[in-house]
């Protein structure tokens, strides 16, 4: 089985820059819930920082499993545990965040079937077992367990209310790349303009790798997906 | 850990102590909160601007008319009684250093006993112990009760203030006060002219480092007044200087008349100091 999370690369997040009230409850609920969800020791695909964050969520989360091992054992069994142990935690946002997009992740998966089977086939061709990316990522496979654990968000532009000066292409950008995650679609992904991504302060870097990570079929959980400091940010969960 | 009566704080706390004057003559307020209704008015302000303890004083600290026990303990007495039932989680600290309105004041609900007068009243450690109150144990030079310093001089003001004050803790602690429940207090002015009390400010880490738990008193009190020419009602600033340099020493305690403002500053100079983490922090890390 292969579990991939999209998480954002939120310095909030890190414990160096906890402040006595969190600004992100509910993403970081949902982005430890994932985490936990991917199991021990996953592949960390993003920028300097974007690892800076995985790394403090996982730590976290070992924290949690050392702290309490009856926790651990079941979410390694079947892992729903944990996950719902998170849904029940933030109920709203995780029934936001599918109340939100039911219908683009149908729409998705009807209507690209056999874009589903081009990309095993391609990905059988040309990834050969596990040395086939650049970035050091595994392979999926059907046999093994694998998980990924991807940080990346959107524009830092789409609003007055963002870090960056407001730029209208902003919004736009993010509805694609909300597409692109949520169908999920690789081909879309690849096709993300670096040069404008990098103009709109999105963190799209690590998305290529995610493409090629994504095989077609998967099961997608939209958790999170909200900008509530005009940075735009999902916390997305594929299996398959 | 530091230990209030009931109340018990993690050492990254710092305090701030209100000021309820139940007198008629007090230097900065000049009896304000002298009627009970105005002073628990005082105490119901203090707590909505942030302070964690009240402090209530029936006796000036300076001359002026007698005040003997029975007036005092009728001042403050049932007036602790009502604050306690008023604010079940407020702090309730009395100025006193008569061990006989410690008695009541322990009975009525006090937490604390903040004796100004460092010690004069040999019994007031062992009030203390039997009610579970803590005690806040004070430097004067010596002085009696009610006394302003006159040609008093150390041979290092800091020296004299730590050396006196843990001799005090020491006695609170034979008497069998819990340790987390005794504070020290330099007593800015008291027995000391301007120059000790900027000193003792400059050099409040010193005091801090003894390990036990430090309060100061630096509120528009003359000392600022004479560094900056100002008189009472004019103090709020220079107060608030010498509070950020205490607060950057570590002093866990303020007491004082304008609580908003301290709870500001101390807050703000703990955080400086990496102590107190920031309320909120997203600029820059969303």
């Amino acid at each position: 089985m292969t579990r991939i999370a999209v998480v954002p690369g939120v310095l909030a997040l890190l414990p160096e820059y906890a402040a006595q009230q969190d600004p992100v409850p509910e993403l970081r609920a949902a982005c430890l819930a994932a985490v936990a969800w991917l199991g021990p020791d996953p592949v960390v695909l993003g920028d300097a920082q974007g690892k800076r964050v995985a790394r403090a969520l996982m730590s976290v989360v070992e924290e949690g499993r050392q702290a309490r091992p009856s926790v651990v054992e079941e979410g390694r069994q079947a892992r729903p545990s944990v996950v719902e142990e998170g849904r029940q935690a933030r109920p709203s946002v995780v029934e936001e965040g599918r109340q939100a997009q039911p219908s683009v992740v149908e729409e998705g998966r009807q209507a690209r079937p056999s874009v589903v089977e081009e990309g095993r086939q391609a990905r059988l061709e040309t990834t050969d077992g596990t040395g086939g990316f650049e970035t050091g990522a595994r392979a999926p496979s059907s046999t093994t367990n694998a998980g990924y654990l991807v940080v990346a968000n959107g524009t830092a532009r789409r609003s007055r209310s963002s870090p960056g000066p407001y730029d209208d292409r902003a919004r736009p950008f993010d509805d694609v790349l909300a597409k692109a995650l949520v169908t999920p679609d690789p081909e879309a992904l690849r096709a993300l303009d670096p040069d404008l991504a990098r103009e709109l302060w999105a963190s799209t870097g690590a998305l290529t790798e995610l493409a090629d990570l994504l095989v077609g079929g998967e099961s997608v959980t939209v958790d999170y997906d909200d900008a509530p400091y005009g940075v735009q940010y999902w916390v997305v969960r594929y299996t398959w | 850990m530091l230990k209030l009566g009931r109340h018990v704080y993690a050492d990254d706390q710092p305090l701030v102590m209100a000021i309820v004057n139940r007198t008629p003559d007090s230097f900065y307020d000049q009896g304000a909160t002298y009627a009970e209704e105005a002073a628990l008015e005082r105490v119901a302000q203090a707590v909505e601007e942030g302070a964690d303890i009240v402090d209530i004083g029936g006796v000036k600290a300076g001359y002026g008319p007698e005040v003997d026990a029975a007036e005092e303990i009728r001042r403050v007495g049932s007036f602790v009684g009502r604050v306690r039932a008023a604010h079940p989680d407020l702090v309730i600290s009395v100025d006193t250093w008569r061990s006989e309105v410690a008695r009541v004041v322990c009975q009525e609900g006090a937490d604390l006993l903040n004796d100004a007068w460092g010690g004069h009243d040999p019994a007031l450690v062992d009030v203390a112990a039997a009610a579970g109150a803590a005690i806040v144990c004070t430097h004067t030079g010596g002085l009696r009760p009610r006394t302003d310093p006159h040609r008093q001089e150390y041979d290092d003001v800091v020296a004299a203030a730590i050396a006196d004050t843990t001799a005090y803790a020491g006695r609170a602690l034979a008497a069998g006060v819990a340790r987390e429940s005794i504070v020290i207090d330099p007593a800015h002015d008291f027995g000391k002219n301007t120059f000790h009390s900027l000193e003792v400010t400059r050099r409040i880490g010193e005091m801090v480092s003894t390990g036990w738990p430090v309060l100061v008193s630096l509120s528009n009190k003359d000392f600022v007044g004479e560094t900056l020419g100002r008189p009472a009602g004019e103090r709020l600033a220079g107060t608030l200087a010498a509070t950020a340099v205490c607060a950057l020493g570590g002093a866990r305690i303020y007491r004082v008349h304008q609580v908003r403002e301290t709870r500001d500053v101390v807050d703000m100079t703990w955080s400086i100091a990496g102590r107190r983490r920031p309320l909120q922090a997203i600029r820059g890390l969303a």
